[in-house]
């Protein structure tokens, strides 16, 4: 029986902060993280009509978004890009000072520390999707584009109380959402 | 005493604090009345401590949102492509 249904108009809105968060943790790339997600939604957008609504929307384009990660590594690591030496350096000025390349990570952050913070962000997602929408847009505003507090009042034609207020709310309910799905 | 008076802060005003205190939003005044007031409050000391939990968190996952002009042309990419 499906119980999900297909509405694209929506789907920026929805799931666009969230898709792209997952991509760009695994690509590290603004340019290709867009592209990808763009083309996840077209290719939702073409294949609608096969959506069975056993899984939610949201899933059902991460599951699409996941297939063209993988086409967009398996694009890069084909014939030449296989045999590229990528050199980065960290700046400009740097460029040819092999030093740079030759220091070691950092004794604190390992590949583990990596995949666990990758899915930590995917889990503060899953529950910011449980807020209602105001809460969750405002949260994300504060919390991570670090907008001011003037500035989103101004948005939101709200009071800087009110504006504490929602943020209370929304702090409170993820931080109960994360104790039962992460901690 | 006013001076005692002014440092005691209620429940409600020691969370409106503490919420500021993620953002580094609060002054210094508030952030004495807040340290005072959790030294007496238990429920608020455990607030806190989840409340700063959940800010190293989000830092932690370093976490990241679509820039507005971003989505905004992917609006019209997608209204554009269901108009077909």
């Amino acid at each position: 029986m499906s119980n999900h249904i297909i509405d694209p108009t929506k789907w920026v809105d929805r799931y666009s902060d969230y898709l792209y968060n997952f991509t760009i943790v695994r690509v590290n790339d603004h340019e290709v993280a867009q592209d990808l997600i763009s083309e996840t939604f077209l290719a939702g957008l073409k294949s609608a009509k096969n959506f069975k609504g056993e899984a939610s929307e949201r899933t059902w384009l991460i599951s699409i978004l996941k297939r063209k990660i993988i086409d967009h590594y398996r694009k890069t690591n084909s014939n030449k890009g296989k045999a590229e030496v990528r050199m980065q350096y960290s700046s400009e000025d740097s460029e040819g000072d092999w030093l740079e390349e030759r220091v070691k990570d950092p004794f604190d952050k390992t590949a583990e520390d990596t995949i666990e913070n990758t899915e930590l962000g995917d889990a503060i997602y899953n529950c910011l999707d449980l807020l209602p929408s105001k809460q969750s847009t405002i949260f994300k505003m504060k919390t991570i584009d670090n907008f001011d507090t003037e500035a989103i009042c101004n948005e939101f034609n709200i009071t800087p109380s009110n504006l504490w207020v929602i943020i209370h709310r929304a702090r409170t309910s993820l931080a109960t959402c994360l104790e039962k799905n992460w901690l | 005493m006013k001076l005692l008076q002014k440092l005691m802060i209620d429940c409600e005003t020691s969370a409106h604090y503490c919420d500021k205190a993620q953002y580094n939003e609060a002054t210094g005044m508030e952030r004495i009345q807040l340290k005072i007031h959790i030294l007496f409050c238990k429920i608020c000391k455990s607030h806190t401590i989840r409340n700063s939990k959940l800010t190293s968190a989000c830092n932690k996952a370093s976490l990241a949102t679509m820039p507005k002009t971003d989505k905004e042309a992917l609006r019209a990419k997608l209204n554009k492509e269901m108009s077909k």
